[in-house]
């Protein structure tokens, strides 16, 4: 389904690792998880989803 | 400086006039929460930035909405263009019609200038920072209020689009938050 350009060894597929240096979290800071790469969309894919990521196609349902 | 193409970055290809989805829309041009404010925000934001990788993404992102600044204006100008006298009386936009005709403005829809005030330089790269999540939250929202709103799909898509960037931005700025903090904690040490 999704064409890969990794050239490195994957990540795992489910849930993005904590790298070393955020382990240590503190209160009073605000934190996003860092995206590790998995996989991407072929270019005119990631055109018309707005991202390059799968992980990140995050769609609005249109309220009636 | 910069590097214009002549294109837009997403394909905007509405048929059908409506000054009312217009007046909406314009917010995200000229208002509180719009791509002008945020373009001008990160790409004012980014000179005093104490990381690299700040004033990239800053820059990048910045660049970006200038983009979807130019992509918004020109959904407002389809949506205006060929719309009748009637159709602008029955939407309610005389208004816009005395001071503009069907031109595009960088304010709302309702005349609100666009200022300045919309947007924060404070000098202080975690503060700025957690600004810039909060503007890319502010306009997903705005962008869903659109979505609500409008009918036409030729309007739905590029608004569609538009959001998912607020996401993605979301994403890139927090982890730029991230960097500046192992930034600031780092200057204890020496």
């Amino acid at each position: 389904m999704y064409y890969d350009y990794q050239t490195e060894p994957r990540r795992p597929e489910h849930g993005q690792p904590y790298p070393p240096e955020h382990q240590n979290l503190q209160l009073a800071r605000a934190y996003v998880l860092p995206q590790t790469y998995t996989k991407a969309f072929p270019p005119e894919e990631a055109l018309k989803q707005g991202t390059l990521f799968p992980e990140l196609v995050m769609p609005y349902d249109k309220r009636h | 400086m910069w590097i214009y193409e002549k294109k837009l970055q997403y394909p905007v290809r509405i048929k059908k006039p409506n000054p009312k989805m217009a007046a909406a829309i314009l917010s995200q041009y000229g208002g509180p929460d719009g791509e002008l404010a945020a373009s001008l925000r990160y790409i004012s934001q980014r000179h005093h930035m104490p990381i690299p990788e700040a004033k990239g993404m800053l820059n990048d992102i910045g660049t970006e909405e200038l983009a979807h600044f130019e992509m918004v204006g020109s959904m407002v100008h389809q949506l205006m263009k060929g719309a009748t006298i009637d159709q602008i009386k029955a939407a309610g936009v005389e208004s816009w019609y005395t001071d503009h005709d069907r031109a595009t403005w960088p304010g709302t829809g309702t005349g609100v200038p666009f200022t300045a005030s919309y947007i924060m330089s404070k000098g202080d790269p975690i503060a700025d920072l957690t600004e810039d999540m909060a503007a890319e939250q502010k306009a997903r929202a705005t962008y869903e209020h659109l979505i609500d709103l409008a009918d036409d799909p030729d309007v739905i898509d590029p608004l569609r689009w538009l959001r998912e960037r607020e996401v993605v931005h979301f994403q890139r700025f927090g982890e730029i938050l991230n960097k500046l903090y192992e930034w600031k904690d780092s200057k204890k040490y020496f």
